[in-house]
């Protein structure tokens, strides 16, 4: 149906206050255009954006962004970074973006195709066994889009830091191969969305973690396929928010390929008004017996005025599969606080500590637990 | 002065009187078992001394060494010297138990005006204490009580009973799911706390506790009151005889 708000929204998209740069020779604006064009716009209040403003996100994109010339910091010799005018980078960029991130109807990551401002690729060297250091990707205000390759059986690390920015990533793994991918998102101001597709192949992992606080919007779209028997994908990461701040995520895991694991584990403290959406999706293929696959997401609203959206969704059609999900939101348990203040912890200390275990649950390094405001904690070892 | 003093202690919770007339009276140096079926009110005695919200004392009043606990907040109640062993001891995943303890024990020492102890001070004591319970080390590392068996969170109890040194401890079936080995463990715990300064409140349903820490006094709680009081050979005529005997004593 073409609704009014459809057409206002169209509107939204198609003036370009703006002259993007061409960050490479092989993008092709015009069909980009017409892709959009034929693509059915986000609708506003529905899912997936029941509880965002799609309208801000898409009113970012429409005012300059800052631009950034840096490219993430090359280190060790197992990797190569490159622009996506680089002669090294421009045919493997030219064949795989906007594909992973299925442009055909994924309009925000075609607009930010569109508007980009800097365009590289991550791309790990063969085979290469020993893991250099993580590589670096600063926060930045910018539109920015970002293509990640690891080769076969090679191993790639890298440290992502958002901040009010829109990015689009597209991972790809090739079989065998291992990806490690930090997501760092401190507080900003700012309307920010992250897209992020991930494919993975035949006996290769993804492993993931994403740690959040405040921001006056923050989107993280999170979509990973399992394209190979016998890969394994690992996502967990956590919120604390406060103030007004909101945040959505929306992370599908689809398994297309046997015997497949996937983990999806959040945690969230949501406070005062702010709002966490999470929805959280597990898709099993008819040709993906023998999965594997659990999802949960579990919040604690610490103010009545929190607002806290949950919903695990389910969809199986293969048969031989082990799976669960489970999202709850609640208040603290009375229970644990009253056993640690008969120990003599201060009432308010003990609500601290028990949401600081809460998060702790699923701090994976400092970095994260400093972002999460726990860092005296210290990290669990492994 | 007693130590503590529960006097014409009436209960209710959720609307509901469950303890109606409770007396007891425990002096320093003194091991007191309270026995009584399932239900009779003896949890809900201990957790309403330790300050448990929703038990709500309609009337009579508590007293740890002279001063009234009824007004105090459960860690204020901690302070003045009080100890709960939980029958059902909380879980809290992601709060290690060496970060537990010491906050609990620091939470202490900051109301005595003393510093907080060093981690590496904490850490020494910790280990001498739990090699002392025969308590794997790993322990003090885990999440509080997070997947711990139930006699390891037995365990976990007297632990945290050794390290806050209260004046008066109320062991809520502490000996209830261990097995041979740990009730001997723990049975040492308590026989190391005790002293001529201290007291200890046992709730048992069993005598096996009682064989190693002989207690003073047992006392029987039936529908909400102490029916009947006693020295150790109580407990022994309890196991041969039951309750019915008492409760047909108390029926008018
Ligand atoms: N929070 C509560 N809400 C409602 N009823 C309660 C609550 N706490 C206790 N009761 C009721 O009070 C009565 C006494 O319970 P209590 O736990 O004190 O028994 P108990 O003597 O400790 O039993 P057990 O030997 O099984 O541990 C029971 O009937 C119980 O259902
Ligand atoms: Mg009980």
């Amino acid at each position: 149906m073409v609704g009014a708000g459809h057409q206002s929204l169209a509107a939204a998209v198609c003036p370009m206050t703006f002259q993007p740069v061409k960050i490479a020779p092989w993008i092709d604006a015009k069909q980009i255009e017409q892709t959009i064009e034929n693509t059915r716009l986000p609708q506003p209040r529905k899912d997936p954006w029941k509880y965002t403003s799609v309208k801000q996100v898409l009113e970012r994109l429409d005012n300059p962004f800052e631009r950034t010339d840096q490219l993430p910091e090359q280190n060790g010799s197992g990797v190569f970074v490159g622009d996506f005018g680089d002669p090294k980078i421009s045919s493997l960029a030219h064949k795989y973006v906007n594909q992973i991130s299925n442009s055909s109807n994924n309009v925000l990551a075609s607009l930010n195709l569109l508007r980009a401002q800097q365009g590289y690729a991550i791309v790990s060297s063969e085979n290469n066994d020993s893991v250099g250091p993580a590589v670096q990707i600063p926060a930045s205000d910018s539109c920015e889009r970002i293509l990640i390759l690891v080769q076969e059986r090679a191993n790639l690390e890298f440290i992502e830091h958002t901040s009010g920015g829109n990015r689009v990533i597209e991972c790809l793994i090739l079989p065998g191969g291992q990806l490690v991918h930090r997501r760092i998102q401190p507080a900003t101001t700012h309307v920010e969305y992250n897209s992020l597709s991930v494919n993975v192949m035949e006996n290769s992992s993804y492993k993931m973690t994403q740690y959040s606080v405040g921001a006056q919007l923050r989107r993280n779209d999170i979509v990973i396929n399992i394209e190979g028997e016998g890969a394994r994908v690992d996502v967990s990461g956590g919120w604390k928010l406060a103030d007004t701040s909101h945040l959505d995520t929306q992370l599908a895991v689809n398994h297309r390929a046997k015997g497949a694991t996937s983990q999806q584990k959040f945690h969230g403290v949501v406070g005062d008004s702010a709002r966490a959406i999470f929805n959280g999706r597990i898709y099993i293929a008819r040709n993906a017996p023998k999965t594997d696959a659990h999802l949960q997401n579990k919040n604690i609203a610490t103010s009545d005025g929190a607002a806290i959206f949950t919903k695990p969704e389910l969809e199986i059609y293969a048969d031989d599969v082990a799976c669960s999900h489970g999202a709850t939101s609640g208040q603290l348990d009375e229970q644990q606080i009253f056993y640690l203040r008969t120990r003599g912890i201060p009432d308010d200390r003990s609500r601290e500590l028990i949401l600081e275990g809460f998060l702790a649950e699923i701090v994976e390094h400092e970095e994260g637990a400093r972002v999460l405001g726990i860092e005296s904690k210290g990290v669990p070892g492994p | 002065m007693s130590l503590l003093e529960v006097s014409d202690l009436h209960v209710k919770v959720a609307d509901r009187e469950i303890l109606n007339g409770v007396n007891l009276e425990v002096n320093p140096g003194e091991i007191h078992a309270i026995m009584g079926p399932n239900g009779s009110g003896k949890s809900t005695l201990t957790n309403t001394i330790a300050g448990q919200e929703g038990y709500i004392v309609e009337n009579g009043d508590l007293r740890l060494n002279g001063t009234s606990l009824v007004e105090l907040e459960p860690e204020e109640r901690s302070y003045a010297g009080l100890f709960l062993a939980f029958q059902y001891p909380v879980e809290i995943p992601g709060v290690t138990n060496m970060e537990f303890l010491k906050t609990a024990v620091d939470s202490h020492r900051k109301q005595r005006g003393e510093t907080a102890l060093s981690s590496v001070e904490f850490i020494k004591d910790m280990r001498a204490l739990v090699t002392k319970l025969d308590f794997n080390p790993e322990f003090l590392k885990r999440g509080v009580n997070e997947s711990f068996s139930g006699g390891e969170k037995k365990r976990n109890e007297i632990l945290q009973m050794l390290c806050l040194e209260p004046k008066v401890a109320l062991l809520d079936e502490t000996d209830s799911g261990l097995d041979i080995d740990a009730l001997q463990v723990v049975a040492k715990g308590i026989n190391e706390f005790r002293n001529s300064n201290n007291a200890v409140v046992l709730v048992t349903h069993y005598q096996r506790l009682l064989n190693h820490v002989v207690p003073d006094y047992v006392h029987v709680l039936l529908n909400g009151t102490i029916v009947k009081s006693g020295d150790a050979s109580l407990a022994l005529d309890l196991e041969r005889k039951g309750y019915a005997w008492l409760e047909q004593d108390t029926s008018p």
